[in-house]
């Protein structure tokens, strides 16, 4: 088998038939043939993630894993890509596919250039410069990882196997990190995004080019996973990875209170970026007014190691927009949010937090709701969790995960000359 | 060709007709012994409307482009510049005033005012403090009005329906920014539109002064910059003075003379060429003079004194000034002839239209243009 940056992950890929080195060029093809452990909508989903490898602007080198032949692992520059879908090709002639990649120099082991880019999160709720949170995660696997001094290292446990994290209270906003990671360590912890391609069972993306499925997505990065609401249109389910399982997903809800009404569901569903430092994904929404009162659009983004999901909703109309559990849960108000008061059945507290001016004093503390104080053609929220609840210590504690949101930082990830 | 465009320049355009084009239509518009069809004025709209259902106002109201008929190289090729052509050609030739113009404590608005030439008509007046006392004569209202300008702190303008305004770069262009440049993806977001594009850094210090030296008519003065961070092969702070030797500097003006010089032209330069642009209408979005967003955090193109929510990020772009642009005349676009006497002539159905995309200069203009972009426009970039 053989893995081409996330194809091949969750459905097989079978090593290429041929494989040729001409100097640093490579090519290889192969077929991808159905069998037991892939049906025709596997068949589709896996010719989507190899298209996905060619003219990918969020992720120019790939990392390339074959089972049989351990001397070819490294990472690659993708140059072409492309499989051929003709008559009974999801019957038995199989879909032939072929790519060209780029062996970039020190191909077994370049070295990672993580740009972070961040300062203090404008805002209205009076957190001020000095308690936001830097944070920065590679997989654990990876070494000689350096980031800036005055932080500190923890492991983090995501589904796939652990990340370090880098955190720094309020410092370090912005810095350049280097690393060097194993092939096959290179997507753990990764933001990614899954979607039911073909209409078949969720199935990572490569690239921005994706089906419209409004209700058959997910956006994970192992430690958190955001899906859509079948039940519930319009609502998100957001799960977190406690070290040894997924806790049982937390609703919530969207609502521009005084005008535009619930976001009753999504419409569409386009990729903004796909890369394995971050992933955001934007919905189009329908609100309770209709089509009348407006557009809005709902932005969901995700970085590596992180457990807050960031959230921006974009109206044409203003409206005092608020997010809340939709199941109550008795809530603490605190600076830029409000905090599980007690630990949840499962021993965690959830967080939401936002930079907005909240209503009055304090959020609805009984719902678990925040909401804008004044109308705006702008809301940004984070939905995170506090692992362990009140038990948890420095960085999952809510304050720490409230004060990583409040750090907005970008992340880049290239390879860089040693 | 493109259509050019330069904050404070003339920029440049031509049009190419198909080889079929009928010599009745070119005969609208021959530079000949005979016509006096030189001085008209090309006309490009968004998109092509129907001359004959509106007025000459309407149609030129609507004008993404507007520019001074000036050449016709061949029989379907038209050239010309943009309308800043009627402040005054780059060879000098323009209304020049032939008695002095003088004003011994000349406020912003009083020069620009009674610079304005006759072919032009006069807009909004932004104010700006002081008092300048000088005097012109037989200069090119572009020549004097550079001048004011430099000396007040502000600009000047020549809107596609030539209309002259002058003041602080705010007043003319906003400060806001409606387009980010994001590498990799364009769109169209509720607030930001996105070009897309190959973004190519260039800096230098090559206009670098540390003491400007001013000799004017009757005087002369001297400044230095404040802190200069820079240092020569001994470790020494470096010493780079200019001399600016000009009669027409007044006396008592030198010292501010030179300060402006520091200020404007004696900095480090830096611009942003960003070609390739593929996203949407770029000339439609941008215009040269308003303000940008660049956003490249792998070519450390950031400010995290600046804030924008773009695309689901939040993110730190630095702000820069588009200086220039040029852009295709591609189909779907409008072009007429609108001679001396307000005919309009529609050329759109015989325009050889242009592909490719266009070019976006951020920042200080560029010294030199790229190759990327000589590449695709030729030796017409000058």
């Amino acid at each position: 088998m053989i893995k081409l940056a996330r194809a091949g992950v969750d459905i097989q890929l079978d090593t290429p038939t041929r494989w040729r080195d001409t100097g640093s060029k490579v090519s290889m093809s192969g077929t991808i043939t159905p069998d037991a452990t892939r049906t025709p909508v596997d068949m589709i989903a896996q010719r989507a993630q190899i298209l996905g490898l060619q003219n990918n602007p969020d992720e120019r080198v790939i990392r390339v894993v074959c089972d049989e032949l351990p001397a070819l692992d490294g990472f690659y520059e993708p140059t072409s890509a492309d499989c051929d879908l003709s008559d009974n090709a999801l019957g038995s002639a199989g879909l032939p596919w072929s790519a060209e990649l780029n062996r970039i120099a020190g191909s077994a082991a370049p070295q990672f250039q993580s740009v972070i880019t961040g300062a203090l999160l404008s805002n209205s709720v009076a957190f001020f410069p000095g308690f936001e949170v830097s944070q920065w995660a590679v997989p654990a696997a990876a070494w000689e990882a350096s980031a800036v001094a005055g932080g500190s290292w923890v492991d983090r446990p995501t589904r796939d196997g652990p990340l370090k994290l880098y955190y720094a209270l309020g410092a370090n906003q912005s810095f350049n990190g280097h690393w060097f990671v194993p092939p096959a360590a290179a997507y753990i912890g990764a933001a990614r995004i899954e979607a039911m391609l073909g209409g078949g069972p969720l199935r990572l993306v490569m690239g921005r080019e994706v089906e419209n499925q409004p209700y058959g997505w997910r956006l994970s990065n192992g430690s958190v996973a955001i899906t859509p609401s079948i039940v519930n249109p319009g609502r998100l389910e957001v799960s977190w990875w406690t070290g040894t399982t997924w806790t049982t997903p937390k609703v919530f809800d969207l609502t521009g209170n005084t005008t535009a009404g619930a976001i009753t569901g999504f419409t569409g569903m386009t990729i903004q970026r796909n890369s394995p430092e971050m992933c955001v994904i934007r919905l189009t929404c329908s609100v309770a007014l209709g089509m009348v009162w407006g557009r809005a659009h709902l932005d969901l983004q995700l970085r590596r190691g992180f457990r807050t999901v960031l959230g921006i909703l974009e109206s044409d109309q203003a409206s005092d927009w608020q997010i809340q559990r939709s199941t109550a849960e008795a809530s603490t108000a605190v600076t830029g949010g409000l905090v599980a008061t007690l630990n949840d059945s499962e021993g965690n507290r959830f967080l939401l937090t936002s930079p907005s001016t909240l209503t009055g004093t304090a959020p609805d503390l009984t719902q678990g709701r925040i909401r804008q104080a004044a109308t705006s053609t702008l809301f940004v929220f984070g939905v995170g969790m506090e692992i362990g609840g009140t038990a948890s210590a420095i960085p999952d504690r809510w304050d720490y995960q409230r004060s990583a949101f409040f750090c907005a930082q970008d992340e880049r990830q290239t390879v860089v000359g040693r | 060709m493109p259509v050019k465009q330069q904050i404070g320049k003339t920029g440049a355009w031509q049009i190419n007709l198909i080889p079929t084009t009928p010599l009745e239509l070119t005969a609208r518009m021959a530079i000949d012994s005979v016509n006096p069809y030189a001085f008209g004025h090309i006309v490009i709209t968004p998109s092509w409307i129907d001359a004959r259902l509106v007025s000459t106002a309407t149609l030129m109201s609507l004008a993404r482009f507007v520019g001074v008929y000036l050449a016709q190289p061949a029989r379907t090729e038209l050239t010309g510049e943009g309308l800043e052509w009627w402040l005054g050609s780059g060879n000098g030739t323009g209304d020049l005033p032939e008695v002095p113009i003088a004003f011994g404590a000349g406020t912003f608005a009083t020069w620009v005012t009674t610079l304005c030439p006759a072919a032009l008509t006069l807009g909004t007046i932004t104010a700006i403090a002081g008092n300048l006392n000088w005097a012109t004569i037989r200069n090119t209202a572009r020549n004097d009005l550079d001048y004011i300008c430099r000396y007040f702190g502000g600009e000047w303008q020549v809107t596609q329906q030539g209309v002259v305004n002058a003041g602080p770069a705010p007043a003319l262009y906003g400060t806001t920014p409606t387009c980010m440049v994001h590498i990799g993806d364009g769109g169209r977001e509720p607030r930001l539109v996105g070009l897309a594009g190959t973004p190519e850094r260039d800096t230098d210090v090559l206009d670098y002064v540390s003491r400007v030296l001013v000799i004017g008519a009757a005087g002369n003065a001297g400044q230095t910059r404040a802190t200069i961070p820079y240092k020569n092969l001994l470790g020494a702070p470096v010493s780079l003075k200019r001399r600016i030797d000009d009669g027409s500097i007044l006396a008592g003006t030198e010292a501010g003379v030179a300060l402006g010089f520091i200020i404007r032209e004696g900095q480090r330069r830096e611009s942003v060429g960003l070609t390739d642009v593929r996203s949407y209408d770029v000339s439609g979005d941008i215009i040269p003079g308003r303000n940008m967003w660049l956003w490249n955090p792998s070519e450390g193109v950031v400010d995290t004194a600046n804030e924008i929510v773009f695309r689901g990020e939040i993110t730190h772009p630095q702000l820069l000034r588009c200086m220039a642009l040029a852009w295709p005349i591609t189909r779907g676009m409008g072009v007429y002839f609108r001679d001396g006497d307000g005919r309009i002539t529609d050329l759109t159905p015989w325009v050889a239209w242009e592909s490719g995309s266009a070019a976006v200069e951020i920042g200080a203009p560029t010294r030199r243009w790229t190759e990327a972009l000589r590449t695709q426009y030729g030796t017409w970039l000058t």
